[in-house]
């Protein structure tokens, strides 16, 4: 057994290394590699040799941005990018200001292809002045979404403008007439596609100073094995996580399909939580793999969360609001795009909310299409500690439901009725058109709520029901059918 | 495909998506019958009871073929075949285990449409909205069998619940 010092050879320093008491260590070539372990192989000569498992970042001696630059620079082949990968251990380095950082952004010169990084990134505060735009294949990890944070300096800059802490991905930028792409083109359309963009276990942190907007993390470039996990976002003043397209000016430059999941995120602050669009339904859904554990803490009117996509599953999702005015989540506002085939399981509210949920009556087309249509939700309910108004409030068919707690509610599509049309709709709300099971016969004078007109009433013990088994209610009564 | 190679009770596929790819995808999900091989179902398909499908997309291949989100042999159904994107929120299906049982139990969101003289049909389903159609006189345009309840119903409920039939709405209460 043996173990072994950092060395940092390049500049000459003795290696030192403990050996094992029956064997003395070889005077081998020296490690030259920045940053890496020397370890001992076991062949003869023994000798001290370059460990290529990880880069130690803390001996660069830099602040962290630059020594995650400095380090994918020196191991990944540079702007050629033709390494077989590098994980970086940055949990070494103390000076965790970038303000004086030659590379505010650490991938900001560097091509996403042909290789991959890790960075592991220390417990404490990383002040950040520009946006992290994470090249393709690269992970940074934390050691906890408390103990790791990134804070947003108030001179917080992108080159895209959006104000994003951190971008998965990004367009192609030119800097000193050079041009550098993050995420490789698609040879089938041209497009910016990163694979493999990982944030997870750290904490980004807003600043929420007055007049300063920011936003946590944006995704319009990486598609397929990116994803974001184990994420706290406080003091967050714009949009906590923005999941969608990127398409200026009709035109598309980049997708965030089959991304995800998104899970065990916590969102703090006093914008919009989460937003999920897509550019529109002709152009392609932005499905993606689901968001899974989500608590927004916000103040904003008129939504927390704007779901605005298709093929959108969101799970476990707690809401705290602070106004009447405050929809949780807002589907099918954005006229430009659509939210079809969507699954929301386990809403639930906390704090005072106008509606839980909020279905928009917006329509786009000739002839005119919802924006929403196929959409499930599965157990929506107010928190003991919520004045949240409506549990579910549905433009399209004119239906509020304050339940405490809705079990399943699906709205389906359009159903011709003649030159007009009403909404295929299912609904285990009594409070509601519904279908409705029982043992008991209703006679012919049993009342029923106005706002049951149109559900059936099916009695399943046949001698109470041997004449009648199925009602309607119609008129606050339940009328006999057959 | 469920239920091609062997019984396939009691499942549940949550938002699956059927693309253009080279193929395209013809049915995002097909559920086979063991007594009516269909397609690439075949004779050694299993009993399909108890599955529950949600969050189904069939993207055709932009206009120039169509695919579904959901083929059913079991009970003959397509719902939503389309040369562009389609979809079904819910499409629940349960058994026939019951010998007295004329058809399965099932319930979907989607009703889709007769796509052609003898080709799967759509989906019955259950709809709201405040029209009213005037009894056995407005068309109705969804599978026969679909239900539809008028939630402003007055008259002592005789404009209230309707059953597509014949392709006109037709009254339950009278």
């Amino acid at each position: 057994m043996a173990t072994a010092k950092r060395l940092k050879t390049g500049l000459g320093l003795l290696v030192v290394l403990l050996g094992t008491s029956s064997r003395l260590l070889a005077q081998g070539a020296a490690p030259t590699a920045v940053g890496q372990n020397a370890v001992v192989q076991q062949i003869n000569p023994v000798a001290a040799i370059n460990a290529p498992a990880f880069v130690d970042a803390s001996v660069y001696q830099t602040d962290i941005c630059t020594a995650i630059a400095d380090v994918l620079m020196n191991w990944t082949g540079g702007q050629g990018g033709n390494s077989s990968g590098v994980v970086i251990d940055a949990r070494g380095v103390s000076s965790l200001d970038c303000n004086q950082s030659s590379y505010q952004n650490p991938w900001a010169n560097l091509n996403g292809s042909g290789f991959t990084d890790t960075v592991l990134l220390p417990a404490g505060t990383i002040k950040i002045y520009q946006t992290w735009t994470l090249i393709a294949n690269t992970r940074i990890i934390g050691e906890g979404p408390n103990l790791t944070t990134l804070q947003a300096a108030s001179s917080l800059t992108s080159n895209n403008g959006d104000g994003d802490m951190i971008d998965m991905g990004g367009q192609p930028v030119i800097v000193n007439g050079t041009t550098y792409y993050p995420c490789p083109l698609n040879p089938k359309n041209g497009i910016a596609d990163c694979t493999g963009v990982v944030i997870e276990h750290l904490g980004l942190d807003g600043g929420a100073r007055s007049g300063f907007t920011v936003n946590g993390i944006g995704n319009n470039f990486s598609e397929e094995l990116s994803y974001v996990n184990d994420v706290t976002l406080t003091h967050i003043a714009g949009t906590g996580l923005s999941v969608g397209v990127s398409c200026p000016n009709n035109s598309c430059a980049g997708y965030s399909s089959n991304s995800g999941p998104y899970s065990n995120i916590s969102y703090t602050g006093t914008g919009v939580c989460l937003n999920i669009v897509e550019k529109n339904p002709t152009v392609g859904t932005n499905s993606v793999r689901g968001f899974h554990g989500l608590t927004c803490s916000t103040s904003i009117i008129p939504a927390a969360i704007y779901l605005d996509g298709s093929n959108t599953t969101m799970e476990d999702i707690t809401i705290i609001g602070s106004s009447s005015s405050q929809d949780g989540i807002l589907i099918g506002s954005n006229t430009n795009a659509a939210a079809r085939a969507d699954a929301l399981r386990n809403i639930r509210s906390g704090g005072s909310l106008g509606n839980l949920i909020h279905i928009s009556g917006n329509t786009q087309g000739q002839p005119p299409q919802p924006d929403v249509s196929d959409v499930t939700i599965l157990n929506a309910s107010q928190g003991p500690q919520s004045s949240t108004n409506v549990t579910i409030r549905d433009e399209l068919t004119n239906t509020t439901l304050t339940d405490a707690s809705i079990g399943m509610y699906v709205l389906g599509e359009p159903v011709t009725v003649g030159s007009s049309s009403g909404y295929s709709r299912f609904t285990t709300s009594p409070n509601s058109p519904t279908w409705l099971v029982g043992t008991a016969s209703l006679g012919t004078t049993s009342s029923c709520p106005a706002n049951g007109t149109g559900s059936l009433y099916t009695c399943t013990n046949s001698s109470n029901c041997s004449s009648t088994t199925l009602w309607a209610c119609a008129s606050q009564k339940w009328i006999p059918i057959k | 495909m469920i239920g091609s190679q062997g019984s396939a009770q009691g499942n549940v596929l949550i938002n699956v998506y059927g693309g253009p790819g080279n193929g395209p995808v013809t049915n995002t999900v097909h559920i086979c019958n063991p007594i009516k091989p269909n397609g690439n179902c075949g004779n050694s398909s299993g009993t399909v009871t108890d599955l529950a499908l949600l969050q189904i997309e069939s993207q055709g291949n932009r206009g120039s073929f169509s695919s579904a989100p959901i083929l059913d042999d079991l009970t003959s159904t397509e719902p939503s075949s389309s040369p562009v994107n389609a979809y079904v929120g819910m499409y629940v299906i349960g058994n026939n285990n019951n010998t007295q049982a004329p058809g399965y139990s099932r319930f979907a969101s989607s009703q889709g449409a007769n796509q052609y003289p003898g080709g799967p049909s759509g989906v019955p389903t259950l709809a709201i909205g405040t029209a009213v159609p005037t009894k056995n006189m407005t068309p109705c345009n969804p599978t026969p069998g679909t239900l539809y309840a008028n939630t402003a119903g007055t008259q002592g409920g005789s404009n209230t619940v309707f059953v597509c039939q014949s392709g006109k709405w037709h009254a339950f209460i009278m």
